[in-house]
């Protein structure tokens, strides 16, 4: 099987079908990801991973070999992630944004979405990532581009939060 | 706490799969291919319109030199006293006009 860096560097040198093992690769890892960022939307999830495809093969240039794909990967679904809010943000009032006007599906409504629904989607990346992907404080700092400090607090935050409404 | 934690320990074992993989890479390397063919021919515009800038410039320029040149003509009769004269008599009509308002504005 070939590595990610090989595959990385075999689409910069010669198209994007070398590309496509890397989708088929990652393509449930982001949209897992994505389901958890979102707290089970479905459809926004299947968007994040897409537009995460996208952007990446768009800036696969800029791709640190020295770093890993998969982390790499995670950054810009976290940012895809973020637009996505931006885009609903600009259809949406702005007090409705954090419940991500998203009715679940049956069979997608697990207890994890449950559970973290109460917070705002930041907190709710920022929960996910520490939490479920057991990234660092300061991985996720540079995943999300904030300080370490305010990652910390609001991860703090987001726990006080989560231990009032299901207390 | 107890709780959460075991709801996150639960979530870690969960694994989330897209309903059709093969499919949702096919659209989604078919979207990339668009990208890149949507840029490429943006580049070749680009370029394209590059190399046609000079007789472009050429084309506007052989009926515009007709016009320039009248334009030339009509300001080198031109006496700057007068000029610098007439702009100073504007401006004095000008400043007089807004004092004149302001002072009416004053006493209405």
């Amino acid at each position: 099987m070939e590595s990610d860096i090989e595959l990385v560097s075999k689409t910069l040198k010669g198209g994007s079908h070398h590309y496509g093992v890397l989708v088929q690769r990652y393509a449930d890892y982001l949209f897992g990801l994505g389901m958890r960022l979102t707290a089970g939307n479905r459809s926004l999830a299947e968007d994040i991973s897409q537009q995460t495809f996208l952007k990446s093969y768009t800036y696969l240039a800029s791709f640190d070999a020295r770093k890993s794909f998969k982390h790499w990967l995670t950054g810009i679904a976290v940012n895809c992630f973020k637009d996505a809010l931006k885009q609903q943000r600009s259809y949406v009032d702005i007090d409705t944004v954090s419940e991500l006007t998203h009715e679940p599906e049956l069979g997608e409504d697990s207890e994890f979405f449950r559970l973290i629904r109460p917070l705002g989607p930041e907190d709710r990346a920022l929960f996910t990532l520490r939490y479920v992907y057991d990234h660092t404080v300061d991985e996720i700092a540079q995943l999300t581009s904030l300080r370490a400090g305010t990652v910390k607090s609001k991860l703090s935050r987001a726990m006080e939060v989560l231990r009032q409404c299901h207390a | 706490m107890r709780f959460i934690d075991d709801i996150i320990a639960q979530e870690k074992d969960v694994q989330y799969q897209q309903r059709n993989k093969e499919l949702f890479s096919y659209y989604t390397l078919t979207l990339i291919a668009q990208d890149q063919a949507a840029k490429r021919l943006r580049q070749r515009l680009k370029w394209a319109l590059w190399f046609l800038l000079p007789a472009l410039v050429g084309l506007l320029l052989s009926p515009a030199t007709g016009w320039i040149m009248t334009w030339i003509g009509t300001f080198s009769g031109v006496n700057v006293v007068r000029v610098i004269l007439m702009a100073a008599a504007s401006y004095t009509v000008a400043g007089l006009c807004v004092f004149g308002l302001k002072r009416a504005r004053l006493f209405s």
